[in-house]
């Protein structure tokens, strides 16, 4: 008797483990991986969009947040459960290209299923390893020259513009600068790509040559670009490096204790809730040419779904006009797909963020070449010294160079 | 009669298994693995290519693992002896009758069981030059400040100050649970004999406590050795002090995680590992000269 009854239990059991995986076969499922928390509400709605005009695929979306996310993105990669759809970010895409973890996107965008012109060119190329291309440019973030207009008022300065150059800059911090009172006119810091990279691409300078063989530190463009930015730390118009290992760039800012600073587009979410200052943006001073930094994140697709339609389908459909609009309308990041920005400069009308949209057509990403991650310690080992006045801004740039082409040259 | 012993033995394995499986794979197996990868060469996902002993070769010429040891060693010797003094002070203070006792033992516990980011993040604001209250309180008193999170002179004593704040609560824990298995009859007699309290604390106490004592500073010495997060939040590469604070853990981070050159990050755990063992064996080597178990 118990017998059987084991058998029928087990018996219904398998019926309904059956049933279960019919089911399930229904819609075809796809994941999204990210990083940013922001930005998952906003991409919500992109999915929720594409799931209302394509019912047969359900798409799923799977934060984690930055600490973790390239730990356990390799960790998922390397055990074969990586997300369909990948957020990535240009330092790593070439690791996992190489690795044979992402699908080529050259034939979605010979076929048209992509169109890669309507993308700012320096970040397509950053997913473009050895000549293929592996991501679709997602977002975008530039950097401007933020200032307080209360220190400015009381100076009697007027206020910056996308005019200015590098004697504008300077002439203006030194009017700014308060040393009774501990403002300083300008923050001029080396934080690598986000400080001091600007300067030396507006100088001609290069913090690597086109193939990649030699340092562009011993340049003498890029020198000079150092010896303009050290002047204002020796001249007591920025803090020095120790300074600012004390209180960073942004608690000097929001605190009035700094009158402009190069920050980026991310930023304006923080400074829009600085509501009691009176805050805003320009474009970044010229030097011989314009220049900023404008780094940019793209989507990447699974290489196990080289062939999976469905998947596809939702990388085009995220490479699009209509899902970039989505995208703007939450304001985080500035969308990829030219056109698509007036939106996103909408969303900060307290700011003049035009600005930042601007400085994507001479944006520069030449920061993220392969071997960067390997020398970019060095870097930052002399360039700390110049910023804390221990060094010459010509000594330490010769240094760096000389160590970082031993390095290339392995 | 053997077999018997034998059978005993299989069922004291067997109620083990769950743990000692668990500690295989999550912690010996890692260490096999890593100190295979030590061999390798491998960045990426790059399959591991077999090359020897190079990273080793590189390790020891390389002056920045070199300075990171020296950095880690100071702190640990800097750390330990303090941390576990002030730990058996404060356990034998708190073993007395004083009033507040429960209050003060949580007090001194909170460290542990804060969250270490939160810690380091609330001693930077502490020490900062311009506007922590450190220097306020030295201004104050008419002495000169010092540039704590800024200056390689200063900075890894910065970093002890924090190690020994964190540590004493563990310690004072396991220490104080020493203290209390001491039998009161002793010290009742030490006094009848006429002794008065610091002969009580070095003949009576001191032995009495040596094995708990024992165990403080072996396992203060491996987690200084090990020190991570208040290095992590404090001396971040743009701070001109980096090269005087880097810790052993921190420059092994950041050649798996940034530099993802994995294979010399696993030398440089390896190493780490090695110098560990050898600081613990001689540890344990010396304990008969002073440890004393009843």
């Amino acid at each position: 008797m118990r017998k059987l009854l084991s058998l029928v239990l087990c018996l219904a059991l398998l019926t309904c483990t059956i049933s279960t995986v019919a089911l399930a076969e229904a819609p075809t499922k796809l994941t999204i991986a990210l990083w940013d928390d922001s930005q998952v509400s906003g991409i919500q709605m992109m999915v929720d969009k594409f799931m209302q005009d394509n019912p047969s695929i359900s798409v799923e979306i799977q934060c984690t947040p930055w600490a973790q996310y390239w730990t356990s993105l390799e960790a998922a990669a390397t055990g074969g459960t990586l997300a369909d759809v990948v957020m990535m970010h240009p330092e790593k895409v070439t690791a996992y290209a190489e690795g044979g973890m992402i699908a080529s996107l050259d034939d979605m965008a010979a076929s048209g299923a992509i169109d890669m012109s309507k993308f700012p060119q320096n970040i397509v190329k950053d997913f473009t390893v050895d000549g293929v291309k592996y991501g679709v440019p997602k977002d975008y973030s530039t950097f401007g020259l933020w200032y307080n207009k209360d220190l400015f008022d009381a100076a009697g300065v007027a206020y910056p513009t996308a005019d200015w150059t590098w004697d504008d800059l300077y002439n203006a911090a030194v009017k700014l600068t308060d040393k009774a009172n501990g403002v300083y006119g300008f923050i001029a810091r080396y934080d690598t790509n986000d400080g001091a990279y600007h300067f030396i691409w507006q100088n001609g300078g290069d913090i690597i040559n086109a193939d990649q063989t030699a340092s562009g530190f011993d340049d003498p463009a890029t020198i000079g670009a150092i010896e303009y930015m050290v002047k204002f730390v020796k001249e007591g118009l920025s803090p020095t490096a120790a300074d600012l290992a004390n209180t960073d760039a942004n608690s000097l800012f929001l605190s009035g204790k700094a009158a402009m600073q190069i920050a980026g587009s991310w930023n304006c979410s923080a400074f829009a809730a600085a509501s009691d200052m009176k805050l805003d943006v320009a474009e970044l001073p010229q030097g011989k040419q314009r220049a900023c930094l404008c780094g940019g994140m793209g989507w990447v697709l699974n290489a196990a779904d080289a062939d999976n339609a469905a998947a596809k389908q939702l990388l085009s459909y995220l490479a699009g006009y209509d899902a970039n609009v989505i995208q703007a309308q939450s304001g985080v990041a500035i969308p990829a797909y030219n056109g698509s920005q007036t939106t996103w400069v909408q969303s900060w009308s307290q700011f003049n963020a035009q600005a930042f949209v601007n400085a994507a057509s001479y944006g520069y990403s030449s920061q993220y070449c392969t071997t960067r991650s390997e020398w970019v310690n060095i870097e930052s080992k002399w360039m700390v010294k110049v910023f804390n006045l221990e060094i010459s801004p010509e000594e330490g740039c010769k240094s760096a160079a000389q160590e970082i082409n031993a390095v290339l040259a392995k | 009669m053997k077999r018997k012993h034998l059978s005993d033995n299989l069922w004291g394995f067997a109620f083990i298994a769950p743990s000692l499986l668990l500690i295989c794979v999550l912690n010996l197996w890692p260490v096999v693995e890593n100190l295979y990868y030590s061999l390798c060469k491998m960045k990426g996902f790059a399959k591991p290519v077999f090359i020897g002993f190079t990273n080793y070769i590189t390790a020891f010429s390389d002056g920045e693992i070199g300075q990171a040891f020296l950095n880690t060693l100071f702190y640990t010797l800097l750390t330990v002896p303090i941390g576990v003094l002030l730990s058996l002070v404060t356990a034998c203070f708190l073993n007395t009758g004083i009033k507040g006792k429960g209050f003060f033992r949580t007090l001194y516990y909170i460290p542990v069981v804060s969250a270490p980011v939160a810690v380091a993040m609330v001693w930077k604001w502490m020490f900062n030059d311009e506007y922590g209250i450190i220097n306020y309180i030295l201004k104050a008193l008419g002495l000169s400040t010092l540039n704590w999170i800024a200056d390689g002179n200063v900075i890894l004593f910065t970093l002890a100050i924090i190690g020994i704040w964190g540590m004493i609560g563990y310690n004072m824990i396991i220490l104080l649970s020493g203290l209390q298995s001491i039998p009161k009859s002793y010290y009742e007699a030490a006094e009848v004999d006429g002794a008065g309290a610091v002969k009580q604390f070095f003949s009576i106490t001191i032995p009495l406590v040596s094995p708990a004592l024992f165990f403080v500073i072996i396992t203060t010495f491996i987690s200084s050795l090990q020190v991570f997060d208040s290095v992590y939040m404090i001396v971040s590469e743009t701070n001109p002090a980096f090269q005087n604070g880097e810790s052993i853990v921190y420059l092994f981070y950041r050649y798996m995680f940034n530099v993802s050159n994995k294979g010399y990050g696993a030398t440089i755990g390896t190493l780490l590992l090695l110098v560990i063992l050898l600081f613990t064996c001689v540890q344990m080597k010396s304990q008969r000269k002073w440890v004393l178990y009843q």
